[in-house]
């Protein structure tokens, strides 16, 4: 029996992750292949599309014109959904997709199910239109910035999203999934197992204490805006006050201009709420585990291990592209992966990115961390030409 | 021209005290004019609407009129949530904190802000955010409002938290080095002393005082009230207590004077060490004037512990206070600011009672090694110092100049150093005989001892504060920011006497050199987090870099400088990870 094959792939700032799992069918070997994410971030060189061409080509040679067994979206952020998009609009490339879990917020009807989680969802879409309002004002930004803004910008996310639902493939293979999801008739390959250890059903959660900051809005029980009230432009017009009298117009105007720029702090928290909406996925495989963790924080981290979730595994895609607040808190890495090592078993982690795209990231002690407990590769390590890294787990077992 | 205000000294939605609501009215705001606002030369409230970002109206100045000889601002003292009441009493509590600093028994001189302009403005109502920040590049303090279950928290209306941002605002002014400092004690002092300056606000009202020390039969060891910052507010946005807001003075945190330097906790965790052991010398010095007063009195400590609550803290203020003046410039330890505490003290008193206690728990708590290292020398004659023209040091940067360049030895420069003389501050200071706090608290009423009659008193000592700064080179690890020095600022402050003609202080850093690790540290966290990047000059992103944390970390010919660090005391503050 041929080996598990995970490839990591390229796409600069982004994630895109092809495991291929070998099995027999009636006596018959056949391969099952599941992707997670495919997309990268808008803006800078980490956010280049032309990656995505020999991603796909690379894809479609090797499922050899059988469709993909599952597509796994972990969660809405730009640089995990563009790539199909961008491939059948600008490619004019498609491959065919037997189902697609998305995560569960990613449902159309989901906020009509879930009041708390709508409500936070519109305080930070709202705030969300408010930064971009006071930042698209000013005269210079960081370059980070404009990937925050791209990566939570709901209205180019959902032409991404909309196409996984619609078009993807058949919209009834489509499953929104949580960790709660009975994943039992949905299991994409017969000798392994999935399961999911995030999102929770109900993602109010993850937003914690998010507030605007000097927003401009009161997230009031009873003044709760509609999805509808978003539409038009009326929040982004701001009209500046005039000073009083006695307090110089310099200081005044310097005082607005400054409280406008740390809006970009509200960004960094509606990212991370995002982040945290992360479906994370352990795939067990002939006794190898194997975790997949899209971009989930360390809120998300600790909701996972409040549920005793958190077991050692074998192979570790690094959350967040190996940002410092992707990376679980000590005590629940320790679990994750438990030192020392286990002599002669194989355990290795895999970082997607790329640096100068986001603020922080990759954090080099935070992937020092990793490199202590798992053979840790980059992709930024990939010599030049290289399309993936590639792991290989034995089908015999640890 | 004086003024009425009223301002909140306890709202019982955001304090655990079970005394009820308290407004007082304070009498002693004395500034050149008022405006509508209140605004006034030095502060002024500017009230953006937290949903629109409009400015709103601000309260009406009422002038005095007929025999009336105090001015006031229009406000309803009953509605205590109106955006007049909020406006005045934030106003009200940012003069009381400045003036705490500033009497002739404190540091004897107006503060002058850290940032480049003569009005400090104060918003009280920022926004939606559990959250309240002194932020210098906008000139401002900023308090925000929250919900917390049922409640609307306006941070404004905290007297802890108001006095608080007021004092990071004040030290900023007395020492702006400290805002720039990668020494992680050096924000843990800004933290640590703003966190006493709201114990002593506290102390100030003596109904409060009496409130509470009713409750804790006199004594302020065995209550959190006094010695928990914000508590209800810091419980209200983070029960885990994990996010820095709850702390308590009332601990016995301590450094180890052998241990690496690099591994010391962050700032907020850091700053506990300093409060725990200053509060603890509050505590001791309330002991002992409860004592003395009783047995003056011949009655019991429980019915003197007010007054001597009033004289122990002023003394403990003195103290704390006037030893930020005598810091020298640029990055500093506990122990640094220790030895200015004891210098401060000891050139003006001989009894060193409470000097001896100081020494000894600073070692006890890890801060220094020995008490020798707390040492110092004050009111030494010295020929320098003997006929030098004092006023043309004030009045003249090339006299001061002169003066540095050719005392380079006595002052500690390093002769190839280019330093920079800052502007020379000239103070007068109350002076107290002995025994005199007793008396001033033995005469004070039990229930209202305020901060009223506290200047006056004994002929003041005029002193002249003469600090000069310079920048040092040190090796920094390439990993953080690609170059292998850095630079840090470092500098003496030289106090002398102006009548006797003697230098009552001069006091550089203890162990600049062996807090290089520490500092390593800090730049490893700021870079870590994204909090700080590193840019040139020539990088059209050059300090936008860093998200809008406003730490700035700039390459120039290959040396690296960090800037701003103060931004991490609560705006940079990132909760939800908690």
């Amino acid at each position: 029996m041929p080996d598990l094959v995970i490839r990591v792939y390229d796409v600069r700032f982004g994630d895109a992750v092809l495991v291929t799992i070998p099995e027999r069918v009636n006596g018959k070997a056949v391969k099952r292949n599941i992707l997670f994410d495919f997309g990268n971030a808008l803006s800078t060189e980490g956010g280049n599309d032309e990656v995505f061409e020999p991603v796909i080509d690379d894809i479609a040679k090797r499922l050899g014109g059988v469709p993909l067994d599952l597509f796994v979206m972990t969660h809405e952020h730009l640089d995990h959904v563009q790539g199909f998009l961008h491939a059948a609009e600008v490619l004019h490339k498609t491959i065919k997709v037997k189902q697609a879990w998305l995560t569960a917020s990613a449902a159309r009807d989901y906020y009509d199910k879930h009041p708390q989680a709508r409500k936070q969802k519109i305080a930070a879409l709202i705030a969300y239109r408010m930064t971009q309002a006071r930042l698209g004002a000013g005269a210079a930004r960081s370059p980070f910035v404009d990937v925050l803004l791209a990566n939570n910008n709901t209205a180019s996310t959902k032409k991404c999203i909309d196409y996984l639902r619609d078009k993807l493939t058949d919209p009834g293979n489509v499953h929104y999934v949580d960790r709660t999801t009975d994943l039992s008739a949905l299991q994409p390959s017969e000798s392994a197992r999935l399961s999911l250890w995030a999102p929770e059903e109900d993602t109010a959660d993850y937003y914690g204490r998010f507030e605007a900051l000097a927003a401009g809005l009161r997230i009031g029980d009873d003044e709760i805006f509609d999805f509808d009230d978003l539409d038009g432009a009326a929040v982004t017009d701001v009209e500046l006050p005039v000073p009083p009298r006695g307090v110089d117009a310099g200081a005044f105007y310097n005082l607005l201009d400054i409280r406008h720029a740390n809006s970009s702090s509200t960004l960094l928290s509606i990212d991370k709420a995002s982040n945290n909406t992360s479906v994370v996925t352990l795939l067990e495989w002939n006794g190898w585990k194997l975790l997949f963790t899209g971009d989930a924080e360390r809120r998300s981290w600790r909701t996972m291990d409040k549920h005793d979730l958190v077991q050692p595994v074998d192979f570790l895609k690094v959350s967040h592209h190996g940002s410092d607040t992707g990376m679980p808190p000590d005590e629940i890495l320790g679990k994750l992966l438990p030192m020392p090592r286990p002599p002669g078993r194989l355990r290795k982690a895999a970082v997607s990115t790329y640096p100068n795209t986001y603020p922080g990231v990759p954090d080099d002690d935070t992937l020092d961390g990793v490199r202590e407990r798992a053979d840790l590769r980059s992709t930024r390590d990939l010599a030049h030409g290289k399309l993936f890294l590639e792991y290989r787990f034995p089908s015999k077992g640890p | 021209m004086r003024i009425r205000a009223p301002l909140m000294i306890q709202d019982p939605d955001i304090s655990q005290m079970e005394v009820g609501r308290l407004v007082e009215d304070w009498l002693r705001i004395d500034e050149d004019h008022y405006l509508d606002g209140p605004i006034t030369p030095r502060v002024a409230v500017v009230d953006l609407n937290p949903d629109t970002e409009a400015l709103e109206p601000g309260a009406v100045f009422i002038p005095p009129e007929g025999r009336r000889t105090l001015g006031s601002y229009k406000v309803d003292r009953k509605r205590i949530y109106s955006p007049h009441f909020i406006q005045v009493s934030v106003f009200a509590t940012v003069l009381r904190t400045m003036y705490m600093y500033e009497e002739q028994d404190t540091l004897g001189r107006r503060v002058a802000w850290g940032f480049d302009a003569p009005q400090l403005l104060v918003v009280p109502r920022a926004g939606w955010w559990a959250n309240a920040y002194y932020e210098r590049r906008s000139r401002s303090l900023q308090f925000f409002s929250f919900r917390a279950g049922n409640k609307l928290i306006h941070t404004s209306l905290s007297r802890d938290i108001v006095a608080h941002e007021t004092a990071h605002a004040l030290i900023d002014g007395i020492d702006p080095d400290l805002y720039d400092a990668l020494d992680p004690q050096s924000l843990a002092l800004h933290e640590g002393v703003a966190d006493l300056t709201a114990v002593l606000i506290a102390f100030r009202s003596g109904k409060l005082r009496r409130a509470v020390l009713d409750k804790t039969d006199g004594s302020i060891e065995k209550s959190t009230n006094f010695s928990s910052i914000g508590e209800q507010f810091g419980r209200a946005i983070d029960p885990s207590g994990q996010a820095g807001w709850l702390r308590n003075l009332l601990n016995e945190d301590k450094l180890d004077p052998d241990g690496d330097p690099a591994d010391e906790p962050e700032e907020h965790e850091l700053s506990q060490v300093i409060t725990g052991v200053l509060y603890r010398f509050l505590v001791e010095l309330h002991t002992d004037y409860k004592r003395r007063l009783a047995a003056r009195f011949g009655t019991t400590t429980f019915a003197v512990s007010g007054r001597a609550l009033y004289g122990a803290s002023e003394q403990f203020k003195r103290m704390i206070l006037r030893g930020l003046d005598y810091m020298p410039p640029g990055e500093i330890t506990f122990a640094d600011y220790g030895r200015a505490i004891l210098a401060a003290d000891q050139a003006s008193f001989e009894d060193d009672t409470w000097r001896r206690w100081l020494r000894a728990n600073f070692v006890t708590r890890g801060i220094v090694r020995s008490e020798s290292d707390l040492d110092v020398e004050t009111n030494v004659p010295n020929r320098a110092i003997r006929d030098v023209d004092l006023q043309g040091l004030v009045d003249s940067d090339w006299v001061a100049f002169t003066f540095a360049e050719k005392n380079r030895k006595l002052l500690g420069i390093p002769p190839t150093a280019q330093f920079q003389v800052l502007p020379r501050i000239v103070v007068s200071k109350r002076f107290e005989r002995a025994g005199e706090s007793l008396e001033r608290a033995a005469a004070a009423k039990e229930d209202t001892a305020s901060d009223a009659g506290a200047d006056g008193g004994a002929g003041p000592v005029k002193e002249l504060l003469f600090k000069v700064r310079w920048s040092q080179k040190e090796r920094n690890p390439r990993d953080l920011g690609g170059v292998s020095t850095r630079r840090i600022q470092t500098g003496v402050t030289l106090v002398i006497d102006w009548d006797q003609r003697l230098i009552r202080s001069l006091l550089g850093p203890l162990d600049l050199a062996g807090r290089r690790r520490a500092r390593d540290t800090m730049l490893r966290r700021l870079m870590g987090r994204g909090l700080a990047q590193v840019s040139t000059p020539d990088d059209p992103d050059a300090v936008q870099q860093s998200l809008g944390t406003g730490i700035e970390a700039v390459v120039t010919n290959g040396i690296l400088r960090i800037r701003n660090t103060g931004r991490l005391l609560h705006v940079a503050k990132d909760a939800g990870d908690a």
